[in-house]
């Protein structure tokens, strides 16, 4: 029997803030919005979610950078931006123009980096939330800071009392319990969390015997993350109270459909954006189309509704 | 070297496979028939094409030759790993999604100087589409000098002749490693001799580079240490083709002199010789 034509609504609100659609760009995976902009019409991304900024200038690893693996990519780019004036000089103009939300991701070696980043932010209009990088694998410190309970939780109240923009701690998967990891932010201030940045791999070149990535080590992304980063949502989701975006491997409108059923209130579309530029989009319509099968009006009507 | 402004918004378009020939050993030319991309495409510029639905990433290819009035463009390609595989083995009518055209171009040079194009391998194919470009005078006034091709390979089977050039107009000429064909040396070796036999005037000259690493890192090298302007078209893996994964530097410097990365996407992959740090 034919089903009828619903008018289903894509909104979604996040620590106050609306957003057109749940699907966004995950950091690193958009630069900072000159780029994606030429592919897709903002209007339709939920957030265009910056490459991670930070406060000096950081030239990045050598080349090769990336390698494609079974199902997924390693990457070790090592955060190449331009640092914080630069960022808001060069970049943010244009990001505060663009017609969506703007979510700016921040990465410091330390928490008293991630204050001041979020404190020269403040004075800047423009910005609807900030995303803390706990989470790095491809430099020094990043996952032996954020995979500390502890520190997570000091590093989030320091900059819960910096700024009054809203935060979102992006939490790693290279440990033995996110959900800790998640509830130490939501004590401390968060107002969401992110989950999953990368998992460390590595991939190696038989015949030369050398790893293929100058780095040595890098992290794994792509569909192949996609059962880690749903078991790891669903954890989280059940272990706090605040909002939880998925990311890791979404490729399609039925990926982003189940990281809501596992509790995502919104998901970010990272290395499908690679393979098409205007993937964001993409898994937005089809979240659509999704939810027009099966009769669901109101996109947060999916969230949480996993049966056991 | 700028980038030509995007004409609008951009998309992801279909190229259809026309043809699969091949020109040497596991070397393939294909044509595609994709009307916007053949029109738009400038020397230098490349295409980024997923080669079947089971890879995740796309594939950079240089832009070999165009026909706009059939709408076609060429690519040319040695078969070497799993995406290379997959595009050569789809029949021609096959739909592939493709970007493009993407990248900057080469630079078109002032009319009195001699345009020399040094290839290495399959590093000739924007370098034949340049050398189509400077032949039918779209980047060059008529009275200029005729442009010279210098060709580099391994070894007389594995040369490859530049698809559709006339010999008359071009000068081409050719070096093997192994002295099979031309040249006993390098392209860069050949194109040295060529200046100490004052074939060459460094001050009436441009150079234009495509190849391997270290072809193109000697050939910086020589033109530095001659004062001929040198631009060099660079290969990298590129994941996304259009400048947001940041993964295929280059080592280089900026307009300050600072030591950058560049992406040879999108701020490439035609660059200044001497912003790159080999």
């Amino acid at each position: 029997m034919p089903k009828s034509t619903i008018k289903t609504d894509l909104t979604i609100t996040i620590a106050g803030v609306e957003f057109a659609t749940p699907v966004w760009t995950a950091s690193g995976t958009a630069g900072v919005g000159e780029e994606i902009e030429s592919w897709c019409d903002p209007k339709r991304l939920g957030a265009m979610v910056t490459k991670s900024v930070s406060l000096q200038p950081r030239p990045g690893h050598p080349y090769p950078r990336t390698v494609e693996t079974t199902g997924g990519m390693l990457n070790a780019i090592g955060l190449q931006n331009k640092g914080i004036e630069a960022f808001i000089t060069d970049e943010l103009p244009r990001l505060r123009r663009m017609p969506t939300r703007v979510v700016v991701n921040i990465v410091g070696d330390d928490q008293d980096e991630y204050v001041q980043l979020a404190k020269r932010l403040s004075d800047e209009a423009g910005i609807d939330l900030l995303e803390l990088n706990l989470s790095c694998p491809n430099v020094a410190r990043g996952i032996d800071q954020g995979s500390d309970p502890m520190w997570v939780g000091e590093c989030t109240a320091k900059v819960r009392a910096a700024t009054r923009i809203p935060l979102i701690v992006k939490l790693t998967p290279n440990t033995n319990d996110i959900a800790s990891l998640a509830r130490a932010a939501a004590d401390h201030g968060a107002d969401a969390i992110s989950a999953i940045n990368t998992l460390v791999g590595m991939a190696v070149n038989h015949n030369t015997f050398k790893p293929r990535l100058a780095n040595v080590t890098g992290g794994l992304s792509g569909p192949a993350i996609k059962p880690v980063a749903l078991a790891a949502v669903y954890k989280i989701a059940r272990a706090v109270k605040i909002p939880v975006i998925g990311i890791g491997g979404i490729m399609s409108g039925t990926d982003a459909a189940e990281f809501l059923l596992v509790g995502a209130q919104a998901v970010q579309v990272g290395t499908a954006t690679f393979r098409h530029p205007d993937a964001a989009i993409r898994v937005a319509e089809e979240l659509r189309d999704y939810m027009q099968e099966h009769q669901i009006a109101r996109v947060g009507d999916l969230v949480g509704r996993l049966t056991l | 070297m700028k980038q030509p402004a995007p004409a609008g918004k951009l998309r992801a378009r279909t190229a259809t496979l026309v043809s699969t020939r091949q020109v040497g050993p596991n070397i393939l030319q294909q044509r595609f028939a994709e009307p916007v991309i053949a029109r738009r495409t400038q020397a230098g510029q490349f295409v980024h094409l997923l080669p079947g639905p089971d890879l995740l990433f796309r594939r950079a290819f240089s832009v070999y030759a165009t026909d706009p009035k059939q709408g076609t463009f060429d690519i040319l390609y040695q078969v070497l790993g799993k995406g290379t595989g997959a595009l050569a083995r789809q029949p021609a009518g096959t739909a592939i999604d493709a970007l493009g055209p993407l990248g900057n171009r080469f630079t078109p040079l002032p009319a009195d100087c001699t345009p020399i194009l040094v290839a290495g391998g399959l590093g000739m194919a924007p370098l034949r589409l340049f050398a189509e470009e400077l032949l039918s005078g779209t980047s060059r006034r008529q009275e200029s000098p005729r442009p010279i091709m210098l060709l580099g390979n391994r070894r007389k089977s594995q040369a490859v002749v530049p698809f559709g050039l006339s010999s008359k107009t071009l000068d081409v000429r050719w070096a093997t490693d192994d002295g099979s064909r031309g040249f006993r040396g390098t392209v860069v070796d050949l194109l040295s001799a060529m200046i100490v036999a004052g074939d060459v005037t460094p001050g009436k000259a441009h150079v234009y580079g495509c190849g391997p690493e270290p072809m193109l890192a000697a050939l910086a090298v020589l033109c530095a240490n001659q004062r001929i302007p040198c631009e060099l078209s660079l290969e990298r893996s590129m994941p996304c083709g259009f400048g947001v994964c940041m993964g295929c530097v280059v080592r280089g410097r900026d307009t300050s002199g600072y030591e950058t990365y560049h992406r040879v996407c999108r701020d490439g992959p035609v660059f200044n010789a001497a912003s790159i740090a080999f």
